[in-house]
């Protein structure tokens, strides 16, 4: 392969290869822990893992491995699983795969993911982890920990901080609980460190698309923030990203860059639409467009951490995601992505699965209109779920609106 | 006024209430706020001088509103936003979003953006319910809300003005509760369209109004009958559903409702306020108190205790999941629900709810179906 296609094997980037190696042995060492001293607790996606990290636990992402079982293309399978519960098809995919594993053990890691001792989940990405997490608790018989981030129209009230900041000391109480051991206040201060440099240096990572051409597409950056997603919090990551930050720098001092004659620039909205990455890339690819931005993988580069206060820190930059704040908001920030990144179009990923994130997108999709001139396409699809998929109408879609694009360039 | 004259009014009232809110406000010159779900704290609103008005779907045709909103959202998200874009909502001064679900609450942000009322306010209730920090936090979320609707009224809210209005609000839960204690006792006493009627009038009409109506309806009522009737009793649980003739099916199917636990119904009024000490806090615990929706936390109250509860109450037979489509919190509990009837062996049907493209024909059938399975 690598001999046959010289070009292809030019633009591949060796912090995948890394990045594979580094969620292998993480998934590896969590299997192996399984039923051993070391407590396993489920997290989802914008969980303040410091706490767990901290405190010697080993985090669990259920959502990352959603995106894995619509990658291996083993959803839809497990979905029905859970829809043979009675879980509707309307609700969220990455839910319903990964309860249809938890039940089966089915699932790209032999035997499913290690067993949880407890569970903690955030309700600063949707109110569905909520059900979600729930479920978990009365198939494992464990613990859930929920904790509560309000919700911020337009901007977060002090008395909601002191919530967030009151539930972070109620979580260190049941972290001592599950451990039996005294928290190491010390100990958080290192690991949020850590995580704050990696916030950053992922978005020094995201931000090398700013070039002209990009040296990397949403593509690679969806693959390669499962270490941002999983093991923020740990030295490794810090190294991993300033690792990737330097070879993305090299490639745009070499003139590599992620699509030959990158001629389009394009935001990708929403979760990716995993069991696609390939076609999808490939796609863009073909029409010298290129994902050089997107909503969704910037949502974990996290602000706030950098207050002295490490609670005050995490409390905001957990609150304020991206996903927990209204659409006026929002805006705002995909504005500031489209000037940054110099985008001639978006790409909107109407997502059945997700509400939070899809709808108010038709109102994005117009705002952004009216403020910058730049076109947006929709297509509907599903995270993970491929029977809500038609290869021919998104090729004919996507087709349809890089032809756009390119008469609007044309005629300026 | 005889039995049937007063449920006769209570069906047009709830038939008509667009007429009815505009008669009152040109009638009393007084303002009118439209909320969703039952978290609002309408005695807040209440004390205020504004009339609460809940708001519930219409079965209407959604044009306006698919330019807003994906085909997956719920039909109470998109008929209520198409209500309000074709100025149906007109009679409304101002909306209450409260913290509820995902839909609810990207619904606010849209609302805000295409609708022109003079008040918008959300309420961002916590999701857990049982801590002390979330309680806290709810009760000052609250005071928020009432500094809010001061500045909008331009005049205070005493302590005194809540504590009438929760009082009032509390002799209307009563009410209710006992207008439901008495399906279990004489089940065909009220059809299941009447107690929906009965049910959405409280929704919009003024308390002063309402209570007083409902009272002599409960004084007129004959004391039950010893024997409750031969027909199979049924029990609901689910979301929200004021759909007419989703009720006529039931009333034409040969099976009586003994009970509910829906938002549009017993969940509405299951808990009171407490009348004695700070307001606010007494509403945060009725909020504490309640056996919690689907969208808050509360392990200390189960929603499966409480139905297996329910229905010894009522000694259904049978319990029919009356579920919304596209509503993620009710559509996530029922797999868990369903399971903890099978362990006692109590049978159940789901009937998914889709106004606009609702096969009431195979509603019908399934209904008559699960019927006769419970000896019907």
């Amino acid at each position: 392969m690598a001999t046959a296609e010289p070009e292809k094997e030019k633009r591949r980037l060796r912090a995948s290869q890394k990045m594979k190696e580094l969620m292998t042995l993480y998934y590896m060492g969590a299997k192996m822990a399984e039923g051993k001293d070391k407590k396993i607790a489920w997290i989802t996606s914008g969980g303040p893992v410091e706490f767990l990290i901290a405190a010697d636990i080993i985090p669990i992402y259920p959502e990352n491995h959603g995106a894995m079982l619509g990658a291996s293309k083993m959803s839809v399978e497990l979905c029905e699983v859970a829809e043979g519960l009675g879980y509707s098809r309307d609700l969220c995919s990455y839910a319903r795969g990964d309860i249809g594993s938890a039940l089966t053990k089915k699932s790209p890691i032999p035997g499913g993911l290690p067993k949880p001792d407890f569970l903690l989940a955030c309700n600063n990405i949707c109110g569905t982890v909520l059900k979600w997490y729930e479920a978990l608790s009365r198939i494992f018989h464990v613990p859930l920990f929920l904790l509560d981030t309000p919700f911020v129209h337009h901007q977060m009230s002090s008395e909601s901080l002191v919530y967030v900041k009151r539930q972070f000391a109620e979580l260190i109480e049941f972290i001592e609980q599950q451990t039996k051991k005294k928290f190491d206040r010390e100990k958080l201060k290192e690991v949020v460190r850590y995580s704050g440099e990696s916030a950053i240096l992922w978005k020094e990572v995201l931000d090398q698309c700013a070039h002209r051409p990009s040296p990397m597409s949403c593509f690679d950056a969806f693959i390669n923030m499962a270490p941002i997603v999983t093991l923020r919090g740990t030295k490794e990551v810090v190294n991993f990203y300033r690792d990737m930050k330097a070879e993305l720098q090299e490639r745009i001092a070499k003139g590599i860059s992620a699509v030959p004659n990158e001629k389009y620039r394009l935001l990708w909205d929403n979760i990716p639409i995993w069991y696609k990455m390939r076609e999808l890339g490939e796609l863009f690819s073909s029409q010298g467009a290129c994902l050089v931005a997107d909503t969704y993988t910037s949502a974990w580069v996290f602000e706030g951490m950098e207050t002295p206060d490490p609670m005050e820190g995490l409390a905001l930059a957990y609150t304020t995601a991206y996903l927990n704040i209204s659409i006026d908001l929002m805006i705002a920030r995909v504005l500031n992505l489209i000037k940054r990144f110099s985008i001639n179009g978006v790409i909107i990923h109407s997502n059945r699965s997700c509400k939070p994130y899809s709808l108010g997108q038709y109102d994005i999709q117009r705002l952004i209109y009216e403020k910058t001139g730049v076109p947006s396409l929709v297509l509907e699809a599903d995270m993970t779920d491929a029977r809500v998929y038609s290869d021919a109408q998104a090729q004919t879609r996507v087709e349809a609106f890089i032809e756009t694009l390119q008469n609007r360039m044309k005629a300026a | 006024m005889q039995e049937k004259a007063m449920l006769s009014e209570f069906k047009e009232t709830a038939a008509n209430s667009p007429d009815y809110l505009r008669n009152w406000k040109a009638r009393t010159g007084k303002k009118i706020l439209g909320y969703f779900c039952t978290n609002t704290p309408e005695e807040i609103i209440h004390a205020a001088g504004l009339l609460p008005v809940r708001i519930l779907s219409t079965p209407t045709t959604v044009s306006l509103a698919s330019r807003h909103l994906q085909s997956y959202s719920c039909s109470l998200v998109q008929s209520s936003l198409e209500a309000a874009l074709r100025g149906d909502l007109n009679f409304l001064d101002g909306t209450v979003f409260p913290h509820t679900c995902d839909s609810i609450q990207r619904l606010s942000d849209i609302w805000s953006e295409n609708t022109r009322f003079s008040f918008h306010w959300d309420v961002v209730l916590p999701v857990k319910l049982h801590t002390e920090s979330a309680r806290t936090y709810l009760t000052q979320e609250l005071a928020r809300f009432r500094t809010g609707l001061e500045k909008f009224v331009g005049h205070p809210i005493s302590d005194g003005e809540l504590k009438n209005s929760i009082s009032l609000f509390n002799q209307n839960r009563v009410l209710l509760r006992q207008l439901y204690r008495l399906r279990p006792a004489d089940p065909e006493r009220f059809t299941a369209r009447e107690i929906l009627s009965i049910v959405q009038c409280s929704t919009f009409m003024p308390k002063e109004e309402f209570n007083p109506k409902l009272r002599s309806l409960l004084n007129a009522v004959p004391s039950p009958k010893q024997n409750a009737g031969p027909k199979v009793r049924l029990f609901i649980s689910g979301s929200v559903c004021n759909y007419a003739q989703v009720f006529d099916l039931f009333d034409n199917s040969g099976a009586s409702l003994v009970g509910d636990d829906l938002c549009t119904g017993w969940r509405y009024f299951s808990e009171d306020a407490p009348e004695e000490g700070n307001p606010l806090e007494s509403l945060t615990a009725r909020l504490g108190r309640r056996v919690p929706c689907p969208c808050k936390h509360n392990p200390e109250l189960d929603r499966g205790d409480d139905l297996l509860q329910r229905i010894e109450e009522t000694r259904a037979q049978g319990v029919i999941f009356l579920l919304l489509k596209f509503c993620d919190p009710h559509a996530f509990d029922y797999p868990y629900l369903k399971e903890r009837l099978a362990q006692k062996k109590i049978p159940s049907l789901l009937l998914e709810i889709e106004p606009g493209s609702m096969p009431l024909g195979a509603l019908d059938t399934r209904l008559k179906a699960f019927i006769e399975t419970l000896g019907g």
